[in-house]
């Protein structure tokens, strides 16, 4: 009985999502383009310089993304955790705003934000600091904005859950054995964080990958950011092989450093959360 | 004689190599109140759960009323539960939570209503059916689950520590409403604590649990006056024990304690079979063991050591004084305030008792 | 507490917050905007971007598909997050870390790379395109919040009251309908209005899976993007925007008031 209610949700996610991707596997191994060999797309992939340094600036922004995330998603996790919890329902609120509206509204705002004509650009030319309008959209810079935005609440919530379940005697301790708040925090309550803080960077650093709407409209052409160079394949070239294997070496690439970072911190403890 | 009752066949539980249950018999009598009384892992829960229906025993056979409900899923038993956290439904009144079990029994909404405000008044909570558990007292609410626990009239009641999460002057009083229940509407109960207070309060008898087995089943006053084994002395508390060497026969019979110090054994239960050269282990009451200084009188009490006092604690009717007796063993007696002055630590005081109090407990050769 | 002397932390949470307040302060003004081109501020105020948004087909169409995919996705969503949360409840089996793995998955796998698989499949077996693709599809990616939110709701349930119920008489179908459901009844409320958003939102999959005559509103909104340069978007988005603050907060009503009623001792 306990199975049979669980049999459902299997059975859909095997048909829809799983064998599909075990399918997409396969064929970018046996299909090449053209009617090329086995292992052909790899072997393309490999070979073409374009492909690959996409796959390196995707890395690159990727990177730059958890970064900024964190410098900005930590303190605001922290300021949140540090609030009584009746407080901190109105801000999480405002945290959790990229994730219920459509990433077209986000895209929608940040174009208008940065464009030539937007508020940024009109101070920036009302204070004189440029003498006509700073190129802000379709660059990294407005790449990595759209990124760090919808990576916020995936760093947030999961580091804010962390800290408030810190038992805040513990850092009160280290002060009254004579530690100093700051050595305090430094030794007691962020090394307690940290978990958390690999969650959320882990969570941020695959969502940031595997997005590709974001740098379409936002990113330009001197970007060639992987995903975008995916769906110009599969809509246009109906090469789908090679886009699956395209789509092959960026999930490589995830797995390779979510393995990476596992061997640092051990990411499985996450997964042994009782639900 | 009919069984009429619940009753316990060779009933074990294990939960993979560990063994809980251990062949359990046991026999509750119609309208009879028994208490499972033992430390935490002893079984007591289990045993109720394996009644409730809600664990299934892995041997043996369960009967009530002479029918057997080893596998008889819970909601056909017929059984009222009460649980130590009252599992009182938080989305139903009060009355709603009283009436329940008589709406799963397609009851009349008429006479759901006048049985559940009956219920209510037997527990005296009169007025406050519509109030939700959340919106009541502890005491109050455990008063709503028993009363749940016995509106359809089952043929026994369980109850697994019901008064544990309550404070004592409650506990007192709901060990009082819950004995007059049992009276009033000639109840079957078998009853599950580890304060052995409760247990004497309240039983007709008392079943001491232990390691999935029951060490000793008596009435409360067998089990305090005669305790069988010394796990059963000590769980009914503040008792002494002692232990030594037989030494002598019949009349100059002795238990030598060490360094020279023995209690004289003549008048004590099974004084016959003491056989020189075992090895035995007696039991007094620290309420029978008066401590006084080196020059009071005795006078009665035919067992009379001295040693040296190393802690007293104040109980407010009386100081309950820790001594170590020469052997090396130490007991504790009570003195009273009358008495004077309290010994102090490393004062040597006499403790005495009559040899009737003391009992033999067990015997090794 | 260890007060953070490092560097002024309250000031860098304020500036995140602002940072995520833009889409909010930016595009709701220019919504109400006067201006017939996306301008910020806004010279003017006026409402007819609203009305275009509600009286042009282009509009509206897209709006009302997304409203029924939307929907039939929660609707799948919540039944399979429901079941599955109540099959695995309380069981302690080898596998069970991993089977919520799985069921986790939608979450963890990059959309584009679900969408690429998923459409290529489609497109063999002749169902590229349509309707039901998509919303199964959608489903998928709220089974994970369906399934969490019930998840929780029922961590939170005192096994004891199912015990309780059996013993006064109540069989197990009677105890789930009397007992369970109702106490977990907030948590499949929040979980599938979750789902719906979800659905209503997502423009990675519906970019992959949709077709002609299953355009989304985020699809519309992509394209109006990209070809068309007045406010009506700026109006759409706020309607949107608006709706799904509202939703939120009444999920997270919904969330506390299960607290409150939960409490069974005071």
């Amino acid at each position: 009985m306990r199975i049979g209610m669980i049999l459902p949700s299997v059975l859909l996610l095997v048909l829809v999502i799983y064998i599909p991707l075990a399918l997409l596997l396969l064929r970018s191994f046996t299909e090449g383009t053209d009617g090329a060999g086995l292992l052909s797309n790899y072997r393309d992939l490999l070979a073409s310089e374009p492909i690959l340094r996409s796959y390196l600036t995707s890395l690159r922004l990727a990177f730059a993304t958890v970064v900024f995330v964190t410098l900005l998603g930590y303190p605001l996790a922290y300021w949140l955790a540090e609030m009584r919890a009746r407080f901190s329902a109105g801000p999480m609120l405002l945290v959790t705003v990229p994730f219920w509206t459509s990433l077209t509204v986000s895209i929608f705002a940040f174009q208008l934000v940065l464009g030539r004509d937007g508020p940024i650009n009109r101070f920036l030319l009302a204070t004189g600091i440029v003498e006509e309008p700073a190129k802000l959209l379709f660059t990294s810079f407005s790449v990595v904005v759209g990124f760090v935005y919808i990576g916020l609440p995936l760093m947030v919530l999961p580091l804010y859950a962390a800290m408030r379940n810190i038992d805040r005697s513990l850092c009160l301790a280290a002060e009254s054995l004579g530690a100093t708040p700051s050595q305090a925090f430094r030794s007691v309550f962020l090394p307690l964080s940290l978990p958390g803080a690999v969650a959320g960077m882990t969570l941020v650093f695959i969502t940031t990958v595997g997005y590709f709407i974001v740098p379409q409209l936002l990113g330009g052409k001197r970007e060639n950011i992987k995903n975008k160079y995916i769906l110009w394949t599969v809509r246009t070239g109906n090469d789908v092989p090679f886009a699956a294997a395209q789509t092959l070496g960026l999930l490589l690439v995830v797995v390779v450093v979510l393995a990476a970072v596992d061997r640092l911190v051990g990411l499985k403890r996450f997964w042994s959360r009782d639900i | 004689m009919k069984n009429d009752g619940l009753e316990f066949v060779g009933v074990t539980k294990s939960y993979g190599d560990q063994q809980v249950l251990n062949s359990l018999h046991l026999k509750v009598q119609r309208g009879e109140f028994l208490t499972l009384l033992g430390p935490s892992g002893s079984g007591k829960t289990t045993t109720l759960m394996i009644a409730a229906g809600l664990t299934e025993p892995s041997g043996g056979h369960v009967t009530l009323q002479g029918r057997d409900i080893t596998h008889v899923p819970p909601h056909k038993r017929n059984i009222g539960v009460v649980f130590q956290n009252y599992a009182l439904f938080p989305h139903r009144t009060a009355l709603e939570n009283i009436a329940y079990p008589l709406k799963v029994r397609g009851i009349s909404r008429e006479a759901m209503r006048r049985q559940a405000e009956e219920a209510l008044g037997l527990v005296q909570l009169k007025g406050l059916g519509g109030r939700y558990p959340r919106e009541l007292s502890g005491g109050q609410q455990q008063r709503v689950a028993l009363a749940r626990a016995l509106v359809f009239e089952p043929s026994l009641v369980l109850m697994d520590e019901p008064l544990g999460a309550l404070d004592k002057k409650l506990r007192l009083e709901m060990q009082i409403e819950i004995k007059r229940l049992h009276e009033e509407l000639a109840l079957t109960i078998l009853y599950v604590t580890h304060d052995q207070e409760e247990a004497l309060a309240m039983s007709d008898s008392i079943a001491v649990m232990r390691d999935g087995g029951i060490e000793q089943l008596d009435t409360p006053t067998v089990i305090y006056e005669h305790p069988k084994t010394e796990f059963v002395a000590t769980f009914l508390g503040d008792t002494n024990i002692l232990r030594g060497v037989v030494a002598g026969e019949g009349p100059t019979a002795q238990m030598m304690l060490g360094d020279g110090e023995g209690l004289p054994m003549v008048g004590i239960e099974s004084h016959g079979l003491l056989k020189a050269g075992s090895a035995a282990t007696a039991a007094v009451h620290c309420y029978k063991v008066l401590i006084s200084s080196l020059d009071a009188p005795t006078s009665g009490r035919a067992i009379v050591v001295t040693g040296v006092v190393e802690e007293t604690i104040y109980r407010g009717m009386w100081w309950l004084i820790g001594i170590r007796l020469a052997s090396g063993q130490t007991i504790r007696g009570i003195r009273g305030e009358e008495q004077g002055a309290v010994p102090r630590a490393g004062e040597r005081v006499v403790a005495s008792w009559t040899v009737g109090d003391m009992k033999l407990l067990g015997m090794r050769d | 507490m260890g007060r953070a002397n490092i560097f002024n932390y309250s000031l860098v949470a304020f500036l995140a917050l602002c940072f995520l307040a833009v889409p909010l302060v930016i595009v709701i003004p220019v919504g109400f905007s006067s201006a017939s081109f996306l301008v910020y501020p806004p010279p003017g105020l006026s409402t007819r971007w609203f009305e275009k948004f509600l009286t042009s087909e282009s509009w509206t169409t897209p709006f009302f598909t997304s409203l029924k995919i939307a929907t039939a996705a929660a609707g799948i969503a919540t039944v399979l997050g429901t079941l599955s949360a109540l099959g695995l409840d309380g069981s302690r089996f080898r596998g069970k870390g991993f089977l919520i793995l799985f069921l986790m998955a939608p979450l963890l796998i990059p959309l584009v790379i679900i969408g690429i698989a998923t459409y290529s499949v489609y497109i063999s077996v002749g169902v590229g395109g349509s309707l039901l693709g998509l919303v199964l599809a959608h489903a998928l990616l709220g089974l994970p919040f369906t399934f969490l939110s019930v998840s929780s709701a029922l961590s939170q349930f005192d096994s004891q009251l199912r015990s309780a119920s059996q013993t006064l008489g109540a069989s197990p179908l009677r105890t789930f309908l009397e007992v369970t459901l109702p106490l977990i009844a907030t948590g499949i409320a929040a979980g599938s209005v979750l789902a719906f958003m979800i659905s209503f939102n997502d423009v990675v999959l519906a970019t992959f899976l949709a077709g002609q005559s299953t355009q989304t509103l985020p699809l519309r909104m992509v394209a109006a993007l990209e070809y068309e340069f007045d406010p009506t978007i700026a109006a759409v988005s706020t309607v949107l925007l608006l709706a799904g603050l509202m939703i939120f907060i009444l999920v997270g009503m919904l969330n506390r008031e299960t607290r409150h009623e939960r409490q069974s001792q005071s």
